[in-house]
């Protein structure tokens, strides 16, 4: 069965199977996963959607069976958004070399300490602070738990990307999302395990931030588009009704006079089965990515009616990631739309580019955070929200912020975390992580725990070492779990 | 001072900090111990299961003076030099506990402890030492990777059929061992079209499987092979297998995926390679050396150098722009750099040393960084390829021409001159006297009385010492001109460096192999002050001012080809041929000055940088323009403090001349004074005689005088002559335009320390050159990079004999499906072991011995039994040996991408066979997006084969991507093989596949017009897609589906194109059998 460490995952990769069903369960994985559960539906031994998509773990109980990741393109700045800094307004102004060590920058275009131009309140029970950037997804602020101690390594965006994204600064690595696919494959057979829904912006590094690496490469993110035609290659090519059909069948027809005379081969009947299983994806992944049989109330939780493009386009990722969790797809990231900025990279223009950014996810965010609890999915959904760092205190010229990799916040919601608190710190000035300082790897090792991973368990023989997603690193973070 | 920490100190300068006025014993069990014990030991002592970090454990005063990977953590009495106390402080880039700073009481007290003597009370155990994990001659023994190559006596075996081949007779050994059968011969069909991939990456036409079948020579497959092995497709097709392993792609990847220049000048030359059956020892010195080579390999047809082109391959890889920290993305580069040099030729990890010893291999730390330093010591640049050979050989002849034509004319100069020696001490002392006296009023009567009653009573040529008196009493005399130095009575004082300068470079006192360049146009060596060249001045010659290095007039701006790609950055100006290189130094305060005269540009290229664009780095390049008078250039490279660099000029101006590079204040002019007798010595000096060399003062005078007097005439001017037509006859030898591509270059030999842990900022212990040392412990000796002795030494099976283990291993693996070491690219610990030793030392021995022929060894595996089994194996055997390692019978392989699409092509009449070139421009589909969006290419890659497709690595080509074409980051030399929908959509819905299938059904129409019928074109399609005939009832189901394709109302050739595509569709089509 899917999560079944003695199957996989397989320890030197691309071992050659020794039985049939080793062999059908390497192919069952992402897509692949669809051929194994159509393989043991027709054995009679197959588990309906329901029973599989509990909270089933590879290592341990999982708290969480998806997770969606709410990437902030860019790097949003902590001192305005998460982690208010009273002292930026004293010394506004004053150069911060004279007040603390100043790192070596992107730009090297250093100005003066820049106070945030948004007020922070304590929000809901907790009293956790948000700035007034956020006025809807504070309403939530108790189920929120905001990380404000991360570090992020490396200071351009691509490095940063593909750190946040694969564990390594370097091109090439699996992404989380490919691991978990790879670690626990989909609920819903005819749904790959990784999914991006893709709001318009690619972050720098390209697809690579959500490739397969040295994984299989059938545990790469599939990119969904809204649209008639959301995966590529899922609408029939042929002009004439039923020809496809009629086509598949001579398909079937040969490959069954083929392996009558040259023998069975089970990785021919497993790619047999696959051809099946892509035609029935033509019809079913089109109807999954359709929004339009939501309600209108549905569709203005989420900022859909909003009268700002970019926040009606990121409400209907935040509606899909919905719709995709109901149908047991379990590893979501949404990549942000432009509002007429390069992503949340203010390096200069800070007030309003952020301002534009914020309006355009805080609805359909606090609409998502909603519209989850309201269906109980809620608990069994990790929310990650994070950019790849976060900016300087200090300003960039005069009116941006530049990449600061040494601490900034990200929050979690949802399956197994605790809400209403922040965890670490920044010093005084929200410049440098100090107290419980998280790297990426134990945000990581923290996301697999959730979802019943142990993140030292879950690797892949590649070039001599065994590969994780946290490299030798990464702890979990127990004290925000539930 | 950080104003956190300013208030810390007030802090504690109010608070006693001394407030523990017990004994220091209990001062640590109070203090100190417990905060050890919470804070550090959980990974700073030794435990079950885990690691003790950096090397270091801080459960005993001993162990702490012993310290770790960085050195002791306490020196007792002085807290400031404590490495202990600087990390918990936080005032580094090293800071512990690592989670967060401890409060600050906590780190007052430990400095206090460790200032007062670092009292550990009743800690009597003696420092345990830190346990010994790596040994490299444990490691080195414990594994069969790292023993010579074995002499494998060929087995006695019982065949039931005979057979020559030692490999079957190998084969058959295991598999009796194992109690497993030989599956009998594959069909004839199944076996060419086995063949026709493995070899050409194609399928075989229905005629050429007809004629296979029906040759009933003994030697058919034989001349099947050779045909195959002949074919300009197999290079193409193991071309594509290599570049697999060298991280193949055309541009850079990060954030705008700018492109690697001409990146398809390595493709084809690899294509061209595997055609031409290079032997394998010399690629791999090609790779490593082409640029080193002697006498490089030449181009049979076009006569450019082939060699250099391998080197292209270390560039391959991603660079990254504007990187914050330029040394720690050399360090990611680098990693890459070695991962894929030692996977590839090696099978070996050598990456996974760079943080630490090897886990499991006898693989040092600094073993990494022997290596990492060949590759600080070799330089990034475009090569001139076609232009390069022509250009050494004509500097070679230039060298001889100018020899001797400088011979001519100094004989002439001889004669002519020596009145102008005789006079000269005299003139000079004149001069100084009359020019002195007579200072601005030289013209005045009494000056020419002066002049001419000095010039009889000495001797002296009249007309020369009034031109000297003239012009040095002149009221416009610059204090620069040459002249002065005869007014000032011969002598300018000063040290020639400031306390604040350092000499990092000087031309006039240069090491032979510091002299550095790319092209030849700075001639074999620095001018030398006084020397002679020819110039355009109105005498035709001059004398070298300067000891310099000097743009030689000879050579022109080098021609470039058009249509070659230059750097994408701040480098984008021609810098091949034309660039002087000066030797590494390392960064200092970074306040660079350069001496140099004329035109042109600058390049520091700091920690291996080539990417310089966007916000940071714009330093490394500048411009100057400094006409002919050498002037200071200032740049900052305060950046880059502590890493090696070194300056890259480049002009195509005649008046550039560099003389010096320091760091730090411009130095004052050095002294100078004028020998006695300068024009005999002179004279001396051009006859090659003994001579001290004339400093610059002296050559400018030298040069300055000469012009002024005009001594010489006649004899002289034809010598000129003679010497500028033979310079102008050797002119029509400069070659034309060339075109470029990425490759390797030596630069100054340096070598590096470990970085501890990885990291760049914790440097530990010095490691020369060399290569691993479980394999030759030797330092690389040369002066450059050792790349040459590297490749020497890699190609000498009895020193390494993983070389030809691993390249075996590799045909194997593409041939039988699966390498007899499974893991191609490592060998080593963790790498699965072979399943047949003695037949891959066999195969290894086989292979130096037949000249490291690839072509020799394919063709020899080929012809055995093995190769030609059919894939349906015993179901006994399949019970006892389910992965098939003994291989009783053959394995299923499918087809990759490229096959796949390639067949598609051919079997469509749309592929153009032509070879090499550009890459064509990828279809860029609507689900790829991203920053550096290439321009949209044609949905059919103009038919091209595959391996001509552009690779741009962040827009991959989904379709080679669902087939398991490796993302190009590191060696690949065994792809996956999965198996998901994701492919079958593709071959359902792809634009292509309709595309081309509609092609094929209008194809074989034209080509089988009536009285063939649709039916016979539909048997035709199938046997091209199978490589088979179709069988009866196959056929019925062919006509099945045509007749009802036509019920729909389909015209015949949409009938042909669906059945093309429902054959497409076939996993048959897709997997070999």
């Amino acid at each position: 069965m899917i999560g079944n460490t003695k199957l996989w995952p397989c320890g030197s990769g691309m071992a050659i199977p020794q039985t049939r069903r080793a062999m059908l369960s390497k192919c069952a994985q992402g897509f692949g996963a669809v051929a194994f559960s159509a393989l043991n539906a027709q054995n009679g031994q197959g588990k309906s959607l329901e029973t599989v998509s509990g909270l089933v773990g590879l290592h341990h109980p999982a708290k969480a069976r998806a997770i969606i990741m709410l990437y902030m393109d860019g790097g949003p700045s902590q001192v305005d958004t998460f982690d208010p800094k009273p002292l930026l307004d004293k010394y506004n102004g004053r150069s911060p070399s004279e007040l603390f060590k100043v790192e070596p920058t992107q730009f090297n275009n250093v100005g003066k300490v820049l106070a945030s131009p948004w007020k922070f309140r304590p929000r809901g029970q907790s009293g956790l602070p948000i700035s007034d950037l956020f006025p809807e997804l504070s309403r939530h602020a108790d189920k929120l738990c905001v990380v404000r101690s991360m570090l992020a390594k490396f200071p351009e965006h691509t490095s940063a990307n593909y750190f946040l994204h694969t564990g390594s600064g370097l091109q090439g690595r699996p992404s989380w999302g490919a691991w978990l696919s790879y670690g626990l494959g989909s609920f819903n057979r005819d749904l790959p395990g990784f999914l991006v829904l893709n709001g318009g912006l690619i972050p720098p590094g390209g697809l690579d931030n959500f490739n397969s690496g040295f994984l299989p490469s059938a545990h790469q993110a599939s990119l969904l588009k809204a649209g008639k035609r959301p995966v590529a290659n899922i609408a029939p090519s042929e002009a004439r009704p039923g020809q496809q059909r009629a086509m598949l069948d001579l398909a079937a027809k040969l490959d069954e006079e083929h392996l009558r005379s040259f023998g069975s081969h089970p990785e021919l009947e497993a790619a047999i089965a696959n051809r099946e299983t892509a035609f029935r994806m033509q019809a079913s992944v089109p109807v999954l990515m359709d929004v339009g049989g939501e309600s209108a109330a549905t569709k203005k939780l989420y900022g859909m009616d909003s009268t700002y493009e970019p926040t009606r386009i990121y409400g209907q990722q935040c509606l899909l990631a919905r719709r995709l969790v109901e149908q047991g797809a379990r590893f979501i990231e949404i990549t942000c739309h432009t509002v007429g900025y390069d992503r949340w990279d203010q390096h200069s223009a800070l007030k309003d580019g952020h301002e534009k950014n914020c309006k355009a996810v805080d609805q359909p965010i606090a609409g998502l955070i909603a519209d989850l609890e309201s269906r109980g999915l809620l608990d069994e959904t990790l929310l990650v929200f994070a950019g790849e760092f976060g900016r300087t205190p200090f300003a960039q010229g005069s009116d941006g912020r530049d990449h600061n990799p040494q601490g900034f916040s990200i929050w979690m919601a949802g399956g197994g975390v605790k809400g209403g608190m922040a965890y670490g710190a920044t010093d005084e000035w929200g410049y440098r992580a100090v107290q419980d300082k998280v790297e990426i790897h134990d945000l990581h090792a923290t996301m697999l725990h959730l979802v019943g991973i142990d993140h030292k368990r879950l690797t892949m023989r590649w070039g001599g070492r065994d590969m994780r997603l946290t490299d030798v690193h990464g702890e979990v973070l127990k004290s925000i779990l539930v | 001072m950080p104003l956190g920490r300013c208030v810390a100190a007030m802090l504690l300068a109010s608070l006693p900090i001394s407030a523990w006025a017990g004994p220091l014993e209990d001062f640590f069990e109070n203090k100190i111990r417990p905060v050890l014990a919470e804070q550090c030991l959980k990974c700073h002592s030794e435990g079950e299961g885990r690691k003790v970090k950096g090397g270091l454990r801080l459960d005993s005063r001993a162990a702490l003076l012993k310290g770790g990977e960085s050195g002791p953590a306490i020196i007792p009495g002085d807290p400031e030099k404590s490495l202990i106390i600087k990390v918990i402080r936080y005032q580094d880039d090293l800071q512990m506990p690592p989670k967060g700073k401890l409060p600050d009481s906590v780190v007052a007290d430990m400095t206090r402890w460790v200032k007062e003597g670092a009292t550990w009370p009743g800690n009597t155990v003696a420092a345990a030492g830190i346990k010994e994990s790596f040994d490299m001659n444990e490691r080195k023994s414990a594994h069969w990777f790292w023993r010579p190559l074995a002499k494998v006596n060929l087995p006695k075996v019982s065949l039931s059929a005979a057979s020559d081949s030692p490999v079957d007779q190998l084969l058959a050994n295991v598999r009796q061992l194992h109690g497993v059968s030989e599956a009998p011969p594959a069909t004839k069909a199944a076996l060419l079209r086995r063949l026709t991939f493995d070899l050409t990456g194609m399928p075989p036409t229905p005629t050429e499987i007809q004629s296979f079948e029906s040759d009933s020579d003994p030697k058919a497959l034989q001349h099947q092979v050779d045909r195959l092995l002949a074919s300009p497709r197999f290079g193409e097709h193991w071309g594509r297998h290599w570049l697999d392993l060298v991280r193949y792609a055309e541009t850079r990847g990060h954030e705008f995926d700018f492109h690697t220049p001409n990146a398809w000048q390595y493709r084809d030359y690899i294509i061209r390679a595997l055609n031409a059956d290079l032997p394998y020892d010399q690629l791999l010195t090609e790779h490593l050396a082409g640029d080193l080579l002697e006498k490089p390999r030449l181009n049979s047809e076009k006569g450019f150098n082939e060699s250099v082109l391998g080197t292209g391959f270390f560039f391959l890889g991603e660079e990254v722009h504007s990187p914050v920290d330029v040394r720690q993305d050399e360090a990611d580069r680098f990693d890459n750099r070695i991962d894929v040099l030692g996977k590839t030729f090696l099978g070996l990890t050598v990456a996974c040393a760079r943080c630490h010893d090897h886990k499991f291999d006898a693989i040092s730390a600094a073993d990494y960084y022997a290596l990492y330093a060949v590759l600080e010591s070799t330089r990034y640049r475009l090569v001139r390829f076609d232009a390069i050979e022509a250009e050494k050989k004509l500097s070679a002849e230039l060298v001889n021409t100018r020899r001797a034509q400088k011979a001519n004319l100094v004989a002439a100069l001889q004669v002519e001159l020596i009145p102008l020696a005789a006079q000269w001490p005299q003139l000079q002392a004149a001069t100084n006297e009359l020019a002195a006296k007579f200072k601005g009023k030289a013209n005045s009567d009494e000056a020419r009385t002066a002049i001419a009653q000095r010039a009889t009573l000495d001797r002296l040529n009249q007309a020369w010492l009034e031109k000297l008196v003239n012009a040095a009493a002149s009221p416009d005399l610059k204090a620069d001109d040459p002249l002065a130095l005869l007014v000032a009575s011969g002598s300018k004082t000063g040290p020639a460096t400031s306390a604040n300068t350092k000499t990092l470079v000087n031309y006039s006192s240069l090491q032979p192999d510091q002299w550095l360049q790319d092209g030849s146009s700075f001639g074999p060596s620095p001018a030398q002050a006084g020397d002679l060249c020819l110039s355009a001045t109105k005498s035709g010659w001059s004398v070298n001012t300067e000891t310099a290095a000097k743009r030689d007039s000879f050579w022109p701006e080098p021609k470039i080809a058009p249509g070659q790609q230059l750097d994408p950055s701040s480098l984008s100006y021609p810098r091949a041929g034309n660039t002087l290189i000066t030797p590494t130094f390392t960064v200092g305060n970074g306040q660079i000055k350069v001496l140099l005269s004329g035109k042109g540009r600058v390049y520091a290229p700091s920690g291996s940088h080539v990417m310089v664009m966007g916000p940071l780095h714009g330093e490394m390049v500048s411009s100057f323009d400094h006409g002919d008078t050498p002037k200071w250039l200032s740049l900052n490279l305060s950046r880059y403090t502590g890493l090696p660099s070194r300056l890259e000029i480049t002009t195509d101006d005649p008046k550039c001349r560099v003389l010096r590079v320091v760091e730090g204040d411009i130095p004052p002019q050095p002294a100078s004074q004028v020998r006695p007798g300068l024009v005999a010595s002179w004279l001396q000096f051009l006859q090659g005689g003994q001579y001290t060399p004339f400093t610059d003062a002296e050559a400018a005078l030298l040069d300055r005088v000469l012009a002024l007097l005009e001594p010489t005439a006649g004899q002289t001017a034809k010598a000129l002559v003679a010497w500028r037509d033979a310079e102008n006859a050797l002119k029509a030898n400069i070659p034309g335009p060339s075109r470029l591509a990425v490759a390797c270059a030596d630069i100054t030999g340096i070598e590096e320390k470990v970085f501890v842990r990885g990291s760049h900022k914790v440097p530990g212990a010095d490691v020369p050159r060399r290569f691993l040392e479980a394999i030759d412990a030797n330092p690389l000796s040369s002066s450059g990079s050792g790349r040459l002795q590297l490749a020497m030494k890699m190609t000498n099976p009895q020193l390494t004999p993983q070389v030809p283990r691993v390249a075996i291993n590799r045909v194997w693996h593409h041939l039988f499906g699966r390498g007899i070491v499974p893991t191609v690219d490592n060998f080593g610990v963790l790498g699965e072991k072979p399943t047949h030793s003695d037949l891959l030392e066999y195969l290894a021995n086989d292979f130096v011995s037949k000249g490291w022929s690839l072509k020799k060894i394919i063709r020899e595996l080929v012809l055995t039994r093995a190769y030609a089994m059919a894939t349906k194996g015993d179901p006994a055997d399949l019970a006892k040996d389910p992965e098939n390692k003994w291989l009783s019978h053959a394995r299923v392989q499918r087809l990759s991408g490229e096959e796949i699409r390639d067949s598609l092509l051919a079997f469509s009449g749309r592929l153009d066979e032509k070879q090499f070139g550009e890459p064509v421009p990828p279809h860029i589909g609507d689900f790829q997006d991203g920053r550096g969006k290439p321009g949209q290419g044609p949905v059919d890659g103009a038919g091209r084969r595959s391996i001509y497709l552009g690779v741009r690595r962040n827009f991959l080509s989904p379709w080679m991507l669902a087939f398991d074409a490796p993302a190009p980051f590191s060696t690949m030399g065994r792809r996956t093989t999965s198996n998901v929908p994701a492919q079958a959509l593709v071959l359902m819905n792809d634009p292509l596949v309709s595309d081309l299938c509609k092609q094929w059904a209008a194809k074989v129409t034209r080509e089988m017009p009536a009285p063939a019928d649709e039916l016979c074109r539909a048997k035709q399609m199938a046997f091209a897609a199978l490589g088979r005939q179709p069988t009866a009832i196959e056929i019925s189901a062919l006509a099945r589906f045509l007749l009802g394709q036509g019920a729909t109302g389909a015209p015949e050739v949409e009938r042909l194109a669906a059945l093309a595509h429902a054959l497409v569709n076939t996993r048959e089509f897709i997997y070999l059998r």
